[in-house]
C-alpha cells in the first residue's frame, strides 16, 4: 500500500490544494491548515512523533540494529514530508493505517510464511556460531588438577565480577570478561574474600536476582573458563566437546565421538545419524509442509483435525441457525405479548464476556464438582472421551450462537413481504409448504453472506476449543494433536504447549489456515459480491 | 460582482472523454446566464469547471479580472447551489446558512445579522433551528440558495436547482431566484436541462450539445434565429416542426413539400441570399407551430400560402387548440435529429415514432376534428431553412 | 483479526423499535385454539430463554456462594454473600480489568480514528494506488491477525528486546498489536458507509471554502457517528474477549487482561474447585461493562441520519 509521489500527482481534481500562498512548498500551513487550534494540534502531533521517533531510536543504535534504524528514521522523513507537504492528501489519511497494518498485519503473515520454510524450533533457534558456544559451553568439565575457588560474586560499576580466593595458597585473583588478574588488599573471612578496593561484594539475595547472569558469567583463561558452580564455588573448566573448523565437526574429547555440521538440517549430526540437541536455523525448504503430508503419524492426526475443524465450523453455523430459527419464527408472532423481554433476555449470552463463558461451561462439563454431573447424576469426563467431547463444545457454541442468528433471522424475516406467502396461500398452499418453498430460501440468500462469515470465524474459533477441551481427549500416539483439536489450537501447542516449541512447523500449518481461508473467502466474495465494492 | 470568462476551455478525461471542447462564454457582470442542453452535453462539466470541482484541462477561466484555473474553489469567491442542495443534515438551518461565514471566520455577530437577512428575503426565519430533514423540498431548496446568498459572493453558479421539485413548485421558484438575482445583480450561472427554464430565466441562454457550445445569445434570439437545427428542435414548446423539401424555382424560389408547392416570399429570399445554392436541392425546412393556423380562421392570407393536411388528432386547450397532423414529406436525419430524438426518449416529451407528425396551434374558434381533411395556412415570412445534410441554418 | 463480534460479524439490523413497513412472515395462525395462536410461541420462548439464562444464573450463584469452590456452587443461590466480590477486588483483579479497559478504550478508539481516516481517502479521494489499496484492505481484513500467532510471538520477541515498553508483558504492545489488527475490517467496514454520504456535501463545504481537514472534521465525521460507534463498540468488546494473543503475550501477573487473568485463576486442577467463586465474581464484574455496551449498541444503530437531507 505504499506509494510514491507520482501515484498521489493526480488528486488534485479531486481535492487539490491551492498553491499556498506565500508560495512555500514545505510547511506547517502549506496544505491549508488554517485554524490555530488545527495548527496548534498538528505541531503538537508532529512533534511527538519526532520525539517518539528519537527515543525508539536510542536502543536501536545501542543494540546496532541498523536495518530497522534505517527504517524507523526513512518512516519518520515520510511522515513528515506527508504531514508538511501540500500535496499528498490522500497519503495525509491513509499513512498511519497504512504503516500500523504493514506491520501487524502483513509483516506478520509475512513471516509466518518465511518461517514455515525453516526449523525454527527449541533447539534450532541461532546461528551456527551460537549453537557452537551453546554446546561447548554446555559440555564444560573441570579441567582435572585445577584449583577450587571460592567465589564471591562482586560488581565493579554495573558490571560483574568473580573475586575467587584459591584455599589452597590463599592467593586472591579478580576474574571479569576480559581475564584473570591477580587481587591485592582483599579482606578474607571464613576462605571467602567479604570486600575489596573498587568492588561491591553482592549478598546472597542480590546474587540470586541476578542468578542467570551469574551462572553464564566465564572468565576467559589460558586453559578454559572459570565458571561458577552455585554462588560460593568457582572453577577452571575446558568444553570437552569442542569444535574444530577444518572438518566442521564437533569433538568429544573423552568419548572420542564425532558430530559433523549438516547444513540442511541445521544439526551436527554423528555416522549413524543421531544429531546433538543443539543445532542451528536453517531454511529447509518444503520439509515442514512434506511432513504434514508423508509422516504418517502427522498425517493422521492432520487430516482428523481438518475433517473435524470443517465439521466443528459446519455444524455450529447449522445448528445455531436452525434454533435461532425456530425461536424467531416463534417469536415473530404478533399475538404474542412480552416479545421484547424474551428477546433482549434471549439474546443475553452474546452480550457476556466470551472467554469467563466458555470456562464457565469447561467448570459445568468439570467431572468431579460439574453441575451438569451433578445435575444430571451422572460422573462422565465429558473432555476425556472423544464423542463427549465434541457433543460438549457443540453444546456451548449452540449456547454461544442461537441468539445471534435469532437478531439477525428475526430482522431478515421483518423485510420479507408478507404478500409473497400470501400469494402462496391463495395457491392452496398449506403454511409450512409455503415457509418451506418461499420464506425459507428467501431467507438463505438473505442470510448466506452472514452464514459464510459465521463459517470462516468459528473455522477458527481458538477460545471455543482451548478454552473448553483444550483438545482433549489426547491419543498416545500423538500427545501433539488432541481428537477435538481445530487447526488453530494444534499450531498453538505446537509452538507454544510445554513440549519443545517448534516454531516452523507450526508456522506451516498456519499457512495452510491461510490456504484455506482463502479458499472460504473466495466463495463468499461469490455470495457477497465485495469486489463490486472496490470502485 | 464580476465577469466570467471561458476562453477556449477544455475538459478531457483520463478516459479520453471529451467533456467540454473549447468553450467560450462571457458573462456580463450582473447577467443570469443559463447553460442548456440535454443530459451529458457537458454543462454541468463546465459549471464544476467554474466552481474548481473539476480541474481545467486547457484554457483560460478569468472570474473578474483574475485568472482562476489554478486557484481552489475557495479562493474563487463564488457560491454554488447544488441540484441536491447538499444541505448538512447533522446541522440547522441557521449553521446550514452560516457554514460558508464561519469557515471565514467571519465575527458572530456579522454571521448573526447576514443569515437573518437571508432567512427573511427567503421567509425561512422561522425555520432556522431546524434540521433539514424536518423541511419540506421547497423549504430545503431556499435554504441552499439562503447559503449562497448569504456569502455575497462574485458568482452565482446553480447546478439544476429546481429539477428535485413538483412542478407547480417549480414555476414559483422560478420566479424567486430570478427575483433575488435581479436585487442583488450577482452574476449568475445557471445549468439546467429544462429549455423552459431557459427561456423564461436568463438574460441569455448558451445551447450545448457533446461538449460543443450550439448558439450563445438572448431567449427569444435563440428562439427566432437558431444557428442550427439542434437549437430549433431543443428551444420552445412544442419542438419545431421539421421536414425535408425541395426548393425550386418557378416564378421566384418555392418549396415542393410532397405534393404541395410553396412560393417562399421575395423578402425571405432576399434576407437568405445562401437559398440560391439550394435550388433544386433538399433542404431541412422548419416552422414553429405558433406559425401554422386554421385556413378557415385565416382572413386576408394568399391562397398559395395553404397546405392541405388530414387531421391526427386535437388537443383543445382552451387557449388554443393544438392539432397533430401528418406530413408526407420525411424528417431531416442529421446529427443534430439524432441527438434531439435521444433527448426526447430521455425527457418526458412525447415522441413521434411514425411517419412526420406536424404539430400545429390553432386560435381557439377553429372547429377542426380528428380525421377532418383541412386547409393549414403557413406564415412563410417564418420558415426555418437548414442544410439538410450539417443541420446549419442557410443565411448567407 | 476477528475480533468483531464474538460469533460472526457485527449485527447490524435493529428488529426492536422499527416496525417493518409491510405485514410479517408469521408461521402462528388467526385461527384454533390458544395453543396454535401464541401458546407455543411461549413455549418455545420460555424453553429458549431457560437455556439462555441457566449459566448466567449459574455465574451468579456461584460469584454469590461464600464458600466458593466449584463443588459447592449450586444452580440458584442457597447463601448469597459479597465475599468473593470483596475478594476478587483485593487481589489482581482491578489491575486485570484495568488493563483490559485502557487496552479495550485505546486501541478501539485509536483504530476507529485511523480506520475512519483511511475510508475517507478511500471513498473521496481518486489516486493512483487506490484499487490496488482498497483490494489489499480487503484482503488483509479476510485474515485474522491471530492465525500469525507464531510470527507475531517471534516479532515481538525482538521488539521486547529494543523496547520493553511495547514488547511481550506490556498492555502497550498488546493495545498497539491489537489496533493493528482492527483495521482491516474497520476500513473495509467504513469505506462502504462512508459512500453512502452524497458527495455533493464535500463540494458544497469545499465551494463555501472549507479545506480537506475541515470537511474530514466538520462534515463527514459527524456523519459517519453510526458506524464509528458500531466500530468502536465492537472493536472494545473484541479487544476484551480476546484470549490467544493476550495470553501469549502476557504472563506477567500486572500485565494481565481480564480474559487471561481469569482463565488463570482457574488454570489448574488445585485452584479450579478452589477459586471458582472468586472467578465467577470476576465473570460478573467483566460482564458488566461488556452487557452494558452492547445493550447500548443495539439502541445506537440507526443508520440514514442522511436519509431525507439530501433530494426531495
Amino acid at each position: 500500500m505504499a506509494r510514491s509521489t507520482a501515484d498521489v500527482e493526480t488528486t488534485r481534481s479531486a481535492g487539490a490544494p491551492p498553491p499556498s500562498p506565500s508560495g512555500k512548498e514545505v510547511g506547517l500551513t502549506a496544505d491549508g491548515t488554517g485554524s490555530p487550534l488545527g495548527l496548534l494540534f498538528k505541531i503538537l502531533a508532529l512533534g511527538l512523533f519526532a520525539a517518539v521517533a528519537v527515543f525508539a531510536c536510542i536502543p536501536l543504535i545501542r543494540t546496532e540494529r541498523w536495518v530497522w534504524l534505517a527504517v524507523v528514521v526513512v518512516v519518520t522523513v515520510i511522515a513528515f514530508w506527508v504531514y508538511l507537504s501540500p500535496r499528498p492528501i490522500p497519503l495525509k489519511y491513509l499513512l498511519p493505517g497504512t504503516l500500523l497494518l504493514l506491520v501487524f498485519q502483513v509483516l506478520p503473515v509475512v513471516f509466518t510464511v518465511s518461517t514455515a520454510f525453516t526449523n525454527f524450533s527449541d533447539g534450532h533457534r541461532g546461528s551456527q556460531e551460537e549453537a557452537i558456544a551453546a554446546i561447548e559451553g554446555a559440555s564444560l568439565q573441570r579441567v582435572p588438577d585445577s584449583p577450587v575457588f571460592s567465589l564471591s560474586v562482586a560488581t565493579q560499576g554495573s558490571d560483574l565480577a568473580f573475586l575467587l580466593l584459591d584455599p589452597d595458597t590463599g592467593d586472591t585473583f579478580v576474574g571479569t570478561e576480559d581475564g584473570l588478574d591477580e587481587l591485592q588488599g582483599a579482606d578474607e573471612s571464613d576462605g571467602t574474600i567479604t570486600a575489596a578496593d573498587g568492588f561491591t561484594v553482592l549478598t546472597t539475595a542480590e546474587v540470586a536476582a541476578r542468578s542467570e547472569e551469574v551462572a553464564t558469567f566465564t572468565v576467559p583463561t589460558d586453559d578454559g573458563v572459570i565458571k561458577s558452580q552455585g554462588v560460593s564455588i568457582a572453577y577452571v573448566g575446558a568444553p570437552q566437546q569442542t569444535y574444530d573448523p577444518a572438518c566442521d565437526c564437533i569433538t568429544d574429547a573423552v568419548t572420542g565421538e564425532v558430530w559433523t555440521a549438516d547444513g540442511d538440517v541445521g544439526s551436527f549430526v554423528d555416522a549413524d545419524g543421531n544429531a546433538l540437541a543443539q543445532g542451528w536455523q536453517v531454511n529447509v525448504g518444503l520439509e515442514n509442509f512434506s511432513r504434514v503430508l508423508t509422516d504418517p503419524t502427522i498425517r493422521a492426526s492432520f487430516l482428523r483435525i481438518i475433517v473435524w475443524n470443517f465439521a466443528f465450523a459446519i455444524i455450529t453455523v447449522v445448528i445455531t441457525f436452525a434454533l435461532g430459527l425456530l425461536v424467531a419464527l416463534a417469536l415473530n408472532n404478533s399475538r404474542l405479548r412480552g416479545r421484547t423481554i424474551y428477546r433482549s433476555l434471549i439474546i443475553l449470552p452474546y452480550a457476556m464476556p466470551v472467554v469467563a463463558m466458555y470456562l464457565v461451561w469447561r467448570e459445568m462439563f468439570n467431572t468431579d464438582f460439574g453441575l451438569i454431573n451433578r445435575m444430571l447424576g451422572t460422573e462422565i469426563n465429558w473432555f476425556g472421551n472423544t464423542a463427549s467431547s465434541m457433543i460438549a463444545i457443540l453444546l456451548v457454541q449452540l449456547w454461544l450462537g442461537y441468539n445471534y442468528m435469532f437478531l439477525v433471522i428475526t430482522g431478515a424475516l421483518q423485510s420479507i413481504p408478507a404478500d409473497l406467502t400470501e400469494a402462496a396461500s391463495v395457491d392452496g398452499a398449506k403454511k409450512f409448504y409455503s415457509f418451506r418453498t418461499i420464506t425459507f430460501p428467501l431467507l438463505l440468500v438473505a442470510l448466506a453472506p452472514l452464514l459464510i462469515a459465521s463459517f470462516a470465524f468459528n473455522f477458527n474459533n481458538f477460545s471455543a476449543i482451548y478454552l473448553l477441551s483444550e483438545g482433549a481427549p489426547f491419543s498416545p500416539d500423538n500427545p501433539a494433536a488432541g481428537a477435538t483439536d481445530i487447526l488453530i489450537t494444534y499450531t498453538y501447542r505446537l509452538a507454544f504447549g510445554g513440549a519443545g516449541a517448534d516454531y516452523g512447523f507450526a508456522a506451516a500449518i498456519s499457512v495452510f489456515i491461510f490456504l484455506i481461508v482463502g479458499v472460504i473467502s473466495v466463495v463468499g466474495f461469490r455470495q457477497t459480491r465485495a469486489l463490486e465494492e472496490v470502485n | 460582482m464580476a465577469q466570467v470568462v471561458l476562453d477556449k476551455v477544455n475538459k478531457k478525461y483520463d478516459n479520453g472523454f471529451h467533456a467540454v471542447q473549447d468553450l467560450d462564454i462571457d458573462v456580463a457582470d450582473g447577467e443570469f446566464l443559463v447553460l442548456v442542453g440535454p443530459s451529458g452535453c457537458g454543462k454541468t462539466t463546465a459549471l464544476r469547471m467554474v466552481a474548481g470541482l473539476e480541474d481545467i484541462s486547457s484554457g483560460t477561466l478569468r472570474i473578474g479580472d483574475r485568472v482562476v484555473n489554478t486557484l481552489s474553489s475557495r479562493e474563487r469567491d463564488i457560491a454554488m447551489v447544488f441540484q441536491s442542495y447538499a444541505l448538512y443534515p447533522h446541522m440547522t438551518v441557521f449553521d446550514n446558512i452560516a457554514y460558508g461565514l464561519k469557515i471565514r471566520r467571519m465575527s458572530s455577530t456579522e454571521i448573526e445579522q447576514r443569515v437573518r437577512k437571508a432567512g427573511d428575503m427567503l421567509e425561512l426565519g422561522h425555520l432556522l433551528d431546524r434540521k433539514p430533514k424536518q423541511l419540506s423540498g421547497g423549504q430545503r431548496q431556499r435554504v441552499a440558495m439562503g447559503r449562497a446568498i448569504v456569502r455575497e459572493p462574485q458568482v452565482f453558479l446553480m447546478d439544476e436547482p429546481l429539477s428535485n421539485l413538483d412542478a407547480k413548485l417549480r414555476v414559483q421558484m422560478r420566479a424567486e431566484i430570478s427575483e433575488i438575482q435581479r436585487d442583488l445583480k450577482t452574476t449568475t450561472l445557471y445549468v439546467t436541462h429544462d429549455q423552459t427554464e431557459a427561456m423564461t430565466m436568463g438574460d441569455r441562454v448558451a445551447l450545448m450539445k457533446a461538449g460543443v457550445l450550439q448558439q450563445l445569445g438572448s431567449p427569444q434570439h435563440l428562439y427566432d434565429h437558431p444557428d442550427n437545427i439542434f437549437v430549433a428542435g431543443f428551444i420552445g414548446s412544442p419542438p419545431m416542426n421539421m421536414a425535408v423539401a425541395r426548393l425550386i424555382r418557378s416564378d421566384g424560389l418555392s418549396l415542393q413539400l410532397a405534393e404541395t408547392v410553396l412560393p417562399i416570399p421575395e423578402s425571405v429570399v432576399r434576407a437568405r441570399p445562401g437559398l440560391a445554392r439550394y435550388v433544386d436541392r433538399d433542404v431541412a425546412i422548419g416552422i414553429r407551430s405558433e406559425d401554422m393556423e386554421d385556413a378557415s380562421l385565416a382572413r386576408d392570407d394568399a391562397p398559395e400560402s395553404r397546405v392541405r393536411a388530414k387531421v391526427a388528432l386535437t388537443e383543445a386547450l382552451g387557449s388554443e387548440i393544438v392539432v397533430h397532423f401528418d406530413v408526407a414529406a420525411p424528417k431531416p436525419v442529421t446529427a443534430d435529429t439524432k441527438a434531439l430524438d435521444k433527448d426526447a426518449q430521455t425527457s418526458d416529451v412525447p415522441v413521434a415514432h411514425r411517419g412526420n407528425v406536424f404539430v400545429a396551434s390553432f386560435g381557439p374558434r377553429s372547429r377542426v376534428r380528428p380525421r377532418d381533411d383541412i386547409e393549414i395556412v403557413v406564415d412563410r415570412e417564418r420558415i426555418h431553412f437548414f442544410d439538410p445534410d450539417t443541420g446549419h441554418a442557410i443565411r448567407d | 483479526m476477528a475480533i468483531i463480534g464474538t460469533q460472526a460479524g457485527p449485527a447490524l439490523s435493529t428488529p426492536d423499535d422499527t416496525p417493518p413497513p409491510y405485514e410479517v412472515v408469521e408461521l402462528g395462525g388467526a385461527q384454533g385454539g390458544w395453543f396454535r395462536r401464541v401458546g407455543w410461541s411461549h413455549l418455545v420462548g420460555i424453553l429458549a430463554l431457560a437455556f439462555s439464562l441457566f449459566p448466567i444464573v449459574f455465574v451468579v450463584s456461584a460469584a454469590l456462594n461464600p464458600v466458593g469452590t466449584l463443588s459447592s456452587s449450586t444452580l440458584f443461590p442457597t447463601q448469597v454473600s459479597l465475599v468473593n466480590f470483596t475478594d476478587t477486588l483485593a487481589g489482581s483483579f482491578p489491575r486485570w480489568f484495568a488493563n483490559t479497559l485502557i487496552v479495550g478504550v485505546l486501541s478501539a478508539g485509536v483504530a476507529m480514528f485511523i480506520s475512519a481516516s483511511a475510508a475517507f481517502a478511500f471513498s473521496r479521494f481518486r489516486f493512483r494506488g487506490r484499487r490496488g489499496g482498497l483490494l489489499s484492505v480487503l484482503l488483509i481484513q479476510l485474515f485474522p491477525q491471530f492465525l500469525a500467532i507464531v510470527a507475531l510471538y517471534l516479532i515481538f520477541t525482538e521488539i521486547t528486546d529494543v523496547w520493553p515498553a511495547i514488547g511481550l508483558n506490556s498492555i502497550w504492545g498488546l493495545t498497539l498489536l491489537y489496533l493493528g489488527g482492527a483495521l482491516g475490517v474497520n476500513t473495509w467496514l467504513m469505506k462502504g458507509f462512508f459512500d453512502t454520504i452524497p458527495k455533493d456535501l464535500d463540494e458544497s463545504a469545499k465551494v463555501d471554502g472549507a479545506t480537506h481537514s475541515q470537511i474530514y472534521f466538520g462534515i463527514i465525521l459527524p456523519l459517519v457517528r453510526p458506524i464509528l460507534a458500531v466500530t468502536g463498540l465492537l472493536g472494545f468488546i473484541g479487544a476484551v474477549n480476546e484470549f490467544l494473543i493476550a495470553s501469549v503475550f502476557l504472563t506477567d501477573d500486572r500485565a494481565k487482561t481480564a480474559a487471561v487473568g481469569l482463565y488463570g485463576l482457574i488454570a489448574d486442577d488445585q485452584t479450579r474447585n478452589t477459586q471458582f467463586g472468586l472467578f465467577c465474581a470476576g465473570a460478573v464484574l467483566l460482564a458488566i461493562p461488556t452487557v452494558l455496551l452492547f445493550m447500548y449498541l443495539q439502541r445506537h444503530i440507526v443508520g440514514g441520519l442522511t436519509a431525507g437531507a439530501v433530494k426531495g
